[in-house]
């Protein structure tokens, strides 16, 4: 799957109230199926933080996606296997209240290719129970078909281009021993073809989508725990809206885009015993379509022959998604003694399960996740 | 004096010392644990290819499985 490198971007404007030194390595795997694709990931992430003020954190992961849909690039009822790597690596000076941090990263795939760049500036204040930070993004990247010269390339070139620029802004307080918030304001223009090169409209031919989009989102959140119950409580509430600037030409003069949805998140942590601990969390997720959007496969000519802009892609329409899950937390502790295994008695492996239900053509999914996080 | 403080303006300690915080490094307390946010970087890499809001950053399109 490919990505905007926005996620290591907001992993960065999401930064901790109090630095901390954490130099770790983690590796995860993750699975996700439904019934026409399926996606492994394998990850390694690795930080160190220097006490001269110096940090560099860097991962790379594969993402291997097995897909029987056109979504995937191919025709019905034929299986495709699409392998994308990538590479990331953020080097961030730590001064006494203040950082700042710039990133890289690097993703590619067969016909998709990502550079994505990022600073983020951060301040503490108040007697470090608060923090701000500001982060700036940008992500260069190309696309083509393997079957054809698309009509967004631009001749003598074969493929498309697609350019995006982040902003976001964070502030993080703590509000008492055993509660803290945060909220986040973030906001991308995106540039260039936004649709997937494969997909086509029923007597319409290959989708076609605006290309600028402006994404917006507000997201607060709380975490509240209650010792007398070991546990820990966190609640997260984001809107999102989009729109496209200066076109008006969506059904009845109106902007095409103007999605926006509404998504809610509890998570509860439960410690158990000193060592194990476990997450539940639950997030809903209700989505208004883009103006422009009809459901041309279940209602087939609901686009008129002049439109402008067309899609069967099942996430630009009306939607409702769900997904609880469980997650298992244990500290290693146990195996200190056991020969061999000692060395990784200090770290903490994690399990999950979730079941992604969602009321798209896409169908539920299985997610399935394991890690270990060693602490050096 | 007293009109800045009903403004607001006038010193306030902060409300929680750094002797405070035992309960705000636990887990479900700290925004940034590593292997959460791996966990929450691959949540948002399949949610953005299943929703069209993807929480608010740029999703380019693509010829995968995700788009």
């Amino acid at each position: 799957m490919k990505r905007a490198g926005f996620v290591f971007l907001v992993a960065l404007v999401l930064a901790p109230v109090v630095a901390r030194a954490d130099d770790y390595v983690t590796v995860r795997g993750a699975y996700y199926r439904e019934p026409s694709t399926r996606v492994i990931q394998p990850t390694v992430e690795v930080e160190r933080d220097s006490p001269t003020g110096w940090d560099v954190k860097a991962h790379y992961l594969v993402d291997t996606i097995t897909s029987a849909s056109v979504a995937a690039g191919t025709s019905a009822d034929s299986i495709f296997t699409e392998t994308r790597n990538e590479a990331a690596l953020m080097v961030r000076k730590r001064w006494d209240r203040s950082s700042l941090s710039a990133s890289y990263k690097y993703s590619a795939e067969s016909d998709y290719w990502s550079h994505a760049f990022g600073l983020t500036g951060a301040q503490r204040f108040w007697g470090d129970t608060a923090n701000v930070a500001v982060s700036l993004g940008a992500s260069l990247d190309s696309l083509s078909s393997r079957f054809r010269t698309p009509a967004c390339a631009v001749r003598p070139s074969i493929s498309c281009s697609l350019d995006s620029y982040f902003a976001g802004l964070s502030y993080t307080q703590i509000l008492s021993p055993v509660a803290l918030a945060q909220v986040s304001l973030e906001s991308a223009y995106i540039t260039g073809f936004q649709g997937n090169l494969y997909r086509q409209v029923p007597d319409l031919g290959y989708e076609k989508l605006p290309s600028t989009r402006l994404r917006n989102a507000f997201a607060i959140q709380g975490a509240y725990y209650i010792p007398r119950l070991s546990l820990a409580l966190r609640l997260q509430y984001r809107f999102y809206l989009d729109a496209a600037p200066n076109d008006s030409s969506g059904p009845n003069s109106t902007d095409p885009w103007h999605v926006y949805s509404h998504t809610v998140e509890l998570r509860v942590y439960k410690t158990l015993t000193q060592d194990l601990s476990v997450r539940l969390s639950y997030r809903q997720y209700y989505q208004w379509g883009a103006n422009f959007w009809c459901n041309a496969i279940a209602q087939p000519g609901c686009y008129p022959q002049d439109a402008i802009y067309y899609s069967t892609d099942p996430k630009l329409g009306r939607m409702y998604t769900e997904y609880p899950e469980l997650e298992l937390i244990w500290q290693a502790e146990a195996l200190r003694d056991v020969p061999v295994l000692g060395w990784i008695a200090a770290g903490t492996f994690t399990v999950s399960y979730g079941r992604y239900i969602q009321s798209t053509s896409f169908g539920d999914a299985h997610v399935l996740q394991a890690g270990y996080t060693l602490p050096y | 004096m007293s009109a800045l403080t009903a403004l607001g303006c006038a010193h306030t300690p902060p409300p929680v010392q750094p002797w405070q915080r035992e309960h705000l490094a636990k887990r479900g307390m700290r925004l940034d644990l590593p292997d959460e946010t791996i966990e929450d970087r691959f949540h948002q890499h399949w949610l953005g290819s299943r929703e069209g809001s993807d929480l608010g950053f740029g999703e380019p399109g693509g010829g995968c499985g995700c788009n």
